[in-house]
């Protein structure tokens, strides 16, 4: 099972633009410059190969931060 | 209106200048897109959308709105639509209320507005353009099986260089046989689109080394 750090590390990887060292497990994701629905498809890619959990746009949506969104996949599991 | 489950898209309305005002000024979201980016005003923008919302034939320009509270999210054009050769060209898919970036909303849009073009517009062929460098577009269009028809070297310049702009396409009849494959389950997708991102990520790798 995969840690939060390690999430984090992941999900900072779908990035091009963004220092992967200013996304934290508190960043809100949502107000990243480069978010964008395609980095959303990303990481719902990500969250699957990775976690074999499939997201939903509520479980997006309705996270605010990175560890949010980590304990959305946990709850899948 | 082409209903889904989250979203469902309707021809502009002349009100909606006011959100695309916003995301035209974007300078984050427009850097993807394989135009430059303009400053608008209000006045041009009012124009634009006016002139989009009395028009629906040659381009039809479609307003992304979210189920839940009916606020537009984004728009989908179709442009060059040429009813004699039975082609149009998908010309941008913006989703730009960022509460909606969530790859769900994206990929219903692209299932909405692919069965329109080719089950309601009777299309045979849609073509779709993005920067070479911009993989998710080309992951996401790759995944859906689109085909890379070829790429225009040095065609945009925007953020002070040259790029590269990958032209897909995907007709109708290959529509159809992955359609009723079910190839375009969303797991499937989202799985391609993963492994779509690695291939991709190698080549532009690969051609910076060079």
């Amino acid at each position: 099972m995969k840690t939060l750090e390690e999430f984090v590390s992941l999900f900072a990887e779908q990035f091009d633009e963004t220092d992967p060292n200013e996304i934290t497990a508190n960043t809100e994701f949502h107000d990243l410059d480069e978010w964008s629905s395609l980095i959303g498809l990303s990481v719902i890619a990500m969250v699957d190969e990775e976690f074999e959990v499939a997201l939903k746009g509520d479980d997006m949506r309705s996270s605010i931060t990175v560890e949010d969104l980590y304990n959305k996949v946990l709850a899948h599991l | 209106m082409l209903k889904g489950k989250i979203v469902y898209l309707r021809l502009f309305e002349p009100g909606d200048y006011e959100k695309t005002y916003l995301w035209h000024n974007d300078h984050d979201l427009m850097s993807t897109t394989c135009g430059p980016f303009r400053f608008v005003s209000k006045e041009i923008e009012r124009s634009w959308v006016q002139s989009k919302s009395e028009n629906n034939q040659k381009d039809i320009y479609l307003a992304i709105c979210a189920i839940e509270n009916d606020e537009m999210i984004g728009w989908y054009s179709i442009s060059d639509i040429d009813y004699l050769n039975r082609k149009c060209q998908c010309s941008g898919v913006v989703i730009g209320d960022k509460r909606y970036c969530d790859g769900e909303a994206f990929q219903e849009v692209g299932h909405l507005a692919l069965g329109y073009i080719f089950n309601e517009l009777n299309m045979n062929r849609v073509t779709g353009s993005c920067l070479r460098e911009h993989i998710m577009s080309r992951a996401q269009m790759e995944a859906k099986y689109w085909i890379l028809e070829g790429v225009e070297r040095q065609a945009v310049f925007k953020l002070g260089k040259y790029h590269d702009i990958c032209h897909y396409s995907l007709l109708r009849e290959e529509y159809l046989l992955h359609l009723n494959n079910g190839d375009y389950n969303d797991r499937l997708i989202i799985r391609r689109v993963a492994a779509k991102i690695k291939e991709l990520k190698t080549e532009l790798n690969n051609k910076d080394q060079k």
